[in-house]
């Protein structure tokens, strides 16, 4: 029998052929299993805030994961029923729920496998979504008709997926199975409607990115300057941030950038008895609300007649942590993770932020929330499990293993919130406060990612003091008005 | 005469030789090094980022280095994602999207530089046109046909659309390129009985390398370090390309969370690793390709 002669080209070309082969398919792959996700995120032991040598700073809050949560437990025990056949050996329903990716939300996927667990007649897929770019992709699953069942939304996207009609109405489903709207904060559950019917229900809220202030006691005592109490007011906090910036010693009073976003600015209009914008949503109004002229002078007056916080070229690599910040506006949900970075530098303590001349305090609603897609063939279950998903016992998980804010009162106002930092319970009153104003602006027109665009643009000049302060309340004016005044999206 | 010319060349080498290293020699590269120092001071200071705790990237002044090394920041963050998967997946979409591109855009490059037939301007003027739309613009009809044919949450979207003629850019500088060579080995070769696809294969292709190595590598960087489509196309983690999975790292102020950046810095320096890889061992066609195309990469 002749020997076959394989040839160097024809062996070159049968493995190029094979390792395409193999490309090919690790391409498509079988689907992991849909639960599957990347692991919380274990925190280094150098980034856990130390206890010792900041007694009175509030770094007892737990670490990361330090607990089993009930909802993470329960997924552990019951995943493998949820993975038997339904009972009844009939088909399951096969839904879909999105979960973001990022290690501060990692309770949604553990919180999700526990519903799944729960109940066994359904199939649920876990898709994670990027949350900083998630609502370009949900545009496209939109268009396509492959929205999630469940899905996440935030209060800056929710309107625009809202009126694209990707949403299902749940009044009719709330009245069938209450998921206790009464606990939910009412400016949470405001922010989740939508033309007045309810759209989502809320598993976060907080009132602003800079509304806790958190202070560099250490530096405080050195100064021999009182800390400020929670009664204080923007004028009290501007002559503070006055007195405790040491150019010798590059240490500023404060970081204040209040003026960042549109929205975190009109929480000192609000604050000033005002509004950014009209109650129509139509007219943007920063140099015709007298409150909020008033507010803008007093960022600005503290940036450039106090210097009593940094301009722009002067930011670069300011942080708390590095001890040249006095007082330091951060966000309730930031400061977990400040605390972190400080470690036992110096002590600290956190603060709500000030208020207005009339003791008002401004909040700009902020919320992330659950929906169903308004095209999903079981409304009933995805509306169970978008409650389960904000119910007290995952948000308290969430709160307790991740820091983040809850949408419900209970859980603000929980012991386990108290014992973390006793600021929780006074932001909830603040959240609740009658006289606290909101909600979130929203401009008429939905066109809200091109008026915020607008504003960045024209109001770091007018703040830095890079342009007249007349001159650029005028330019920044003009700028974000023409926004409002295109049609809607 | 001749001897004499000689002897001065022999005469000024050795010279030359024994002159040694020049004062403007010691100048030249002690500039080189300064420029290349400011050139790798952003990798550097990645690197020892990887390397501190969280409290020491928030010191003031932020130290050089770190007071012990923590390597551990490593461990933690490939154990923390599946970051040898994700590799293993960019390597993989980046390949055959590079193939596909340098392929099928000197196929196009071909017909638009060798063959002449009605319309051939103006198509070539509508596929430079394309280079103005945004990716935004097809984004949403591209996925409604990945959708179609069931392809979501899988790599062929990524790399499959890079085998229907690349992209415009690709098309364009192969054309140049192909333009520059002479029609007459084309000839030669159909005299010689050779068939066009074998005109373009055995002549013409091989001609091109520095051209395709400069299309190979551009498209690598840019595949690497792509992030819309991988994002839009992508469910499950476990697919994700790197680009994609190291938002896992990034904190997003409004939504607070633990800090990250040792981890992210870890998770950045493996990422750019493969990259390293490839300029070095493609240093050249790296230059020929700034050369060539004017870009960076």
């Amino acid at each position: 029998m002749p020997n076959k002669v394989i040839t160097r080209r024809g062996m070159l070309g049968s493995l190029a052929l094979s390792a395409a082969a193999v490309a090919l398919v690790a391409c498509g792959g079988a689907a992991p299993p849909p639960t599957e996700a990347p692991k919380a995120a274990a925190p280094a032991p150098t980034t856990a805030p130390a206890s010792s040598g900041a007694a009175a700073a509030p770094t007892t809050a737990p670490a990361a994961g330090a607990a089993t949560s009930a909802p993470a437990a329960a997924a552990t025990q019951a995943a493998p029923q949820a993975a038997a056949p339904a009972a009844g050996g009939g088909a399951k329903i096969p839904m879909k729920v999105a979960v973001w990716e990022m290690p501060a939300r990692q309770w949604m996927t553990p919180a999700s496998k526990a519903w799944a667990a729960k109940n066994p007649d359904v199939d649920l897929t876990l898709e994670v979504m990027v949350y900083n770019d998630f609502a370009q992709k949900q545009l496209a699953l939109l268009a396509t008709g492959t929205l999630q069942d469940v899905f996440y939304s935030g209060i800056k996207w929710f309107p625009t997926t809202a009126s694209k009609g990707g949403m299902l109405a749940l009044d009719d489903l709330t009245k069938t199975k209450d998921p206790g709207l009464d606990d939910f904060v009412p400016a949470a559950l405001q922010g989740c409607k939508f033309e007045g019917k309810l759209m989502a229900l809320p598993f976060e809220t907080q009132p602003g990115n800079y509304n806790a202030v958190m202070i560099n006691k250490d530096y405080f005592d050195s100064k021999g300057i009182k800390y400020p109490t929670e009664d204080w007011t923007y004028e009290q906090f501007s002559e503070l941030a006055a007195k405790l910036t040491d150019p010798a010693k590059k240490i500023w009073g404060t970081d204040a950038a209040l003026f960042s976003n549109y929205y975190d600015f009109t929480t000192i209009s609000y604050a000033y008895g005002g509004s950014l914008l009209s109650d129509d949503a139509k007219k943007f109004q920063l140099t015709t609300d007298p409150a909020s002229v008033k507010a803008a002078q007093w960022h600005y007056d503290l940036l450039n007649k106090l210097k009593a916080a940094p301009l722009r070229g002067d930011r670069d690599g300011l942080t708390f942590a590095s001890g040249r910040v006095a007082m330091h506006c951060d966000g309730i949900q930031g400061v977990k993770g400040t605390a972190a970075t400080i470690g036992d530098k110096f002590k600290w303590d956190v603060l709500s932020g000030p208020t207005g001349p009339t003791g008002l305090r401004g909040s700009d609603g902020f919320v992330s929330m659950y929906s169903v897609y308004a095209k999903t063939k079981y409304p009933e279950k995805s509306f169970d499990l978008a409650s389960y998903l904000t119910s007290k016992d995952v948000q308290l998980d969430s709160f307790v293993r991740e820091g983040q804010p809850p949408s419900r009162r209970s859980v603000w106002q929980s012991d386990e919130a108290q014992k973390v930092q006793p600021i929780w319970g006074r932001f909830i009153k603040w959240m609740t406060d009658p006289k606290t104003k909101g909600p979130f602006p929203h401009p008429a027109n939905l066109r809200f990612a091109e008026l915020q665009d607008k504003w960045s643009n024209t109001a770091s000049p007018l703040f830095y003091g890079e342009v007249p302060f007349d001159q650029g309340m005028k330019a920044c004016q003009d700028a974000c008005q023409a926004i409002m005044d295109l049609p809607h999206v | 005469m001749a001897t004499t010319a000689l002897g001065e060349v022999a005469r000024a080498r050795s010279l030359e030789h024994r002159r040694g290293v020049r004062p403007t020699d010691v100048v030249f590269y002690a500039l080189m090094v300064v420029l290349a120092l400011i050139f790798m001071f952003p990798f550097l200071w990645t690197l020892s980022s990887s390397l501190k705790t969280v409290q020491e990237l928030f010191d003031f002044p932020p130290p050089l280095l770190p007071k012990v090394p923590q390597f551990r920041n490593y461990v933690v963050a490939i154990n923390t994602v599946p970051m040898v998967r994700w590799i293993g997946n960019s390597v993989l979409v980046v390949v055959l999207a590079t193939l596909g591109t340098v392929l099928s855009s000197s196929v196009a490059a071909f017909s638009f530089a060798r063959f002449k037939y009605r319309g051939r301007d103006l198509i070539f003027m509508l596929t430079l046109a394309t280079l103005m739309l945004p990716g935004q613009v097809t984004l949403i009809p591209q996925f409604i046909l990945f959708h179609e044919m069931n392809l979501i949450d899988t790599l062929y979207p990524l790399w499959v659309p890079f085998w229907f003629g690349g992209t415009a850019f690709y098309i364009f500088l192969l054309r140049q390129f192909l333009m520059t060579i002479p029609a007459d080995l084309d000839e030669a070769a159909l005299i010689d009985g050779a068939s066009y696809p074998r005109v373009f294969w055995t002549i013409l292709l091989p001609l091109c390398k520095p051209a395709l190595a400069t299309c190979a590598v551009i498209s690598f960087i840019n595949q690497w370090n792509e992030f819309n489509t991988p994002l839009v196309y992508l469910n499950t983690p476990e697919k994700f390309t790197i680009a994609l999975g190291l938002s896992f790292y990034r904190n997003v102020p409004e939504q607070g969370g633990m800090p990250m950046q040792h981890l992210l810095m870890a998770a950045s320096v493996m990422a750019i690793a493969p990259c390293l890889v490839l300029f070095f061992s493609a240093q050249r066609y790296f230059v020929q390709g700034i050369v060539l195309s004017g870009l960076k990469g």
